[in-house]
């Protein structure tokens, strides 16, 4: 078995008494890895600890063995790509990556600027300062100074916020083709489609803990699986409710006006398959059939709480 | 790549960030206006005199802990503020380094807006070359101990031109003034005894002697950096 590139030990923080990450424990090797979460579940907090910027209150954080934020030598195997926009003001794109080579001690960091801007495909004789580009642009310049120097780690803090389809797409293709060349890379997103199109290993993080790991078919299976509450409109819902009811497609109905209901489903594709067919045989009018918990702040909720925690 | 050109790239990235023309054209029109009214003390009265008022409330007591203030907690305090901090501190090599480009960033501004002007000042006025070297010290001395004192303010606090200000203008300013029990905390005194020590001329707020003066700058500042870069290590990056 060959150690993991990245080891996270019951790793613990807090600020100002807020647990923003708690008892986390988790590995990371080759390959693209999305580190998924809503908002404030400890994303960033994570992946700064992981690269050294912030200590952990309890456990420990090691790439490659060592300590990121002690053994500084360490950095030289790793690019972050902050999620922060600023960048050193009047910088052209060459220049803010050169700078980057410079510190990282590339033995010619001209030459290793050009390349990794052409590697996130951009021009490095563009002569236009970085803050007058377009954000999808200033990401990937970020990138290209978090690749400069060849880190096997890259981690890069929601890159794909604030950008368009096509720019999202092409800065996922570009992140595909870094874990394909066998680095380790780790994405945070709070957006669960864009984790699906990374096809990765995915951690899931929510309230500060590790709620799920594992593949992202195993993941999205998981949150697929969990019981789901949809609300029902039918000029004829008793009837309707009792038949879902006596056939098991639906294992609670709770009355909210005399022709809504919501009901709590365990297998949400069952109910997609029979509810139109039950109504048809009813001869009742179904006006609406909409999820409630459907976003994913509940589903994040279900997967940290667990089945019987809701 | 060598360690120097190491240093040399991050000195140059803080001195750009630090370099904004508003801040560099203002302290030119101070330098500028610190000339004239120099040539105009010259044709008047004691030019003895003159020049050591110029050389303290012009110089030691304004333009030299001002610039020292402004680009000093700009060195780190900017890029800390903006998150560029990231780009220069996440990096394989020994943090003090950027310690020490921040405060030699911070002198090579503090240097020619701020002592340059306060020495033609004494040039300008003064008659014999006791006073000019007088001026040229004890400016030195001061801008090198204010530019260490500010570029660790910068780093640990974001509000750290607020308390720079609140540390001129308050402290030294008004309680250092009290005597020599509250004086010694201030390192305006401590300039100015220098200039007391190498003119031979008596000065206000002068409370200690030449060498104690020297010994005490030059410690402010090695112990300013020390903390400086030993906090490097263990500090938060946004």
């Amino acid at each position: 078995m060959t150690a993991p590139i990245i080891a996270f030990r019951d790793v613990s923080k807090s600020f100002k008494g807020l647990v923003a990450v708690s008892e986390v424990s988790f590995d990371i090797g080759p390959g693209v890895t999305a580190l998924l979460g809503p908002n404030g579940a400890g994303k960033s907090t994570v992946l700064r600890m992981l690269v050294g910027l912030t200590a952990p209150d309890r456990g420990t954080v090691s790439v490659f063995g060592h300590d990121p934020r002690s053994n500084t030598a360490v950095l030289r195997y790793v690019g972050l790509v902050p999620q922060q926009e600023g960048v050193f003001p009047r910088t052209r794109a060459i220049d803010f990556v050169r700078l980057a080579a410079v510190l990282n001690s590339v033995d010619d960091p001209d030459a290793a600027a050009r390349m990794a801007l052409e590697a996130v495909e951009l021009d490095p004789d563009d002569t236009r300062f970085v803050d007058q580009y377009s954000k999808g642009m200033r990401q990937r310049v970020k990138l290209a100074q978090a690749i400069v120097h060849g880190p096997s780690v890259i981690v890069a803090d929601e890159p794909l916020n604030g950008l368009d389809p096509r720019q999202r797409q092409r800065l996922i293709r570009i992140f595909q083709r870094l874990g394909a060349e066998g680095r380790c890379v780790i994405v945070s997103s709070h957006v669960l489609d864009e984790v699906e199109r990374f096809g990765s290993q995915v951690l899931v993080l929510a309230q500060g803990r590790l709620a799920a790991v594992g593949d992202f078919r195993a993941i999205r299976d998981l949150m697929d699986d969990r019981p789901h509450l949809i609300r029902l409109r039918s000029d004829n819902l008793r009837a309707l409710t009792s038949a879902l009811l006596a056939r098991g497609i639906v294992r609670g109905v709770q009355f909210t006006d005399a022709d809504t209901a919501e009901v709590a489903v365990d297998d949400v594709a069952l109910f997609r398959r029979s509810i139109a067919p039950a109504a048809r045989h009813l001869d009742c009018s179904l006006t609406e059939v909409a999820p409630l918990d459907d976003d994913l702040e509940s589903v994040f909720r279900y997967l940290v709480a667990g089945p019987g925690g809701r | 790549m060598s360690a120097t050109s190491t240093n040399v790239a991050l000195y140059r990235t803080l001195l750009s960030a630090t370099t904004s023309g508003a801040r560099v054209y203002g302290f030119v029109g101070v330098a500028v206006v610190q000339l004239i009214v120099s040539w105009m003390v010259r044709g008047s009265g004691d030019r003895v005199q003159g020049a050591l008022t110029m050389i303290d409330a012009f110089g030691l007591t304004l333009t030299i802990p001002l610039a020292a203030l402004v680009f000093g907690t700009a060195s780190l305090g900017d890029p800390i503020e903006d998150g560029t901090y990231v780009y220069l501190w996440l990096r394989p090599l020994r943090r003090a380094a950027i310690s020490a480009a921040a405060f030699a960033s911070t002198l090579t501004l503090v240097v020619p807006l701020a002592v340059l002007p306060t020495v033609l000042s004494a040039l300008v006025i003064a008659e014999g070359p006791r006073l000019v070297l007088a001026a040229a010290v004890a400016s030195m001395a001061a801008a090198v101990a204010y530019s260490a004192v500010f570029v660790l303010i910068g780093q640990l606090t974001r509000r750290s031109l607020v308390w720079g200000i609140a540390y001129l203008l308050i402290f030294e300013q008004f309680i250092a003034r009290g005597g020599r029990g509250v004086g010694f905390l201030s390192l305006h005194s401590y300039a100015v005894a220098l200039v007391q020590s190498i003119s031979h001329q008596e000065m206000r707020l002068a409370y200690f002697g030449g060498v104690t003066a020297a010994v005490v700058l030059a410690t402010v500042t090695v112990a300013m950096l020390a903390i400086s870069m030993r906090r490097q290590r263990s500090m938060t990056v946004a």
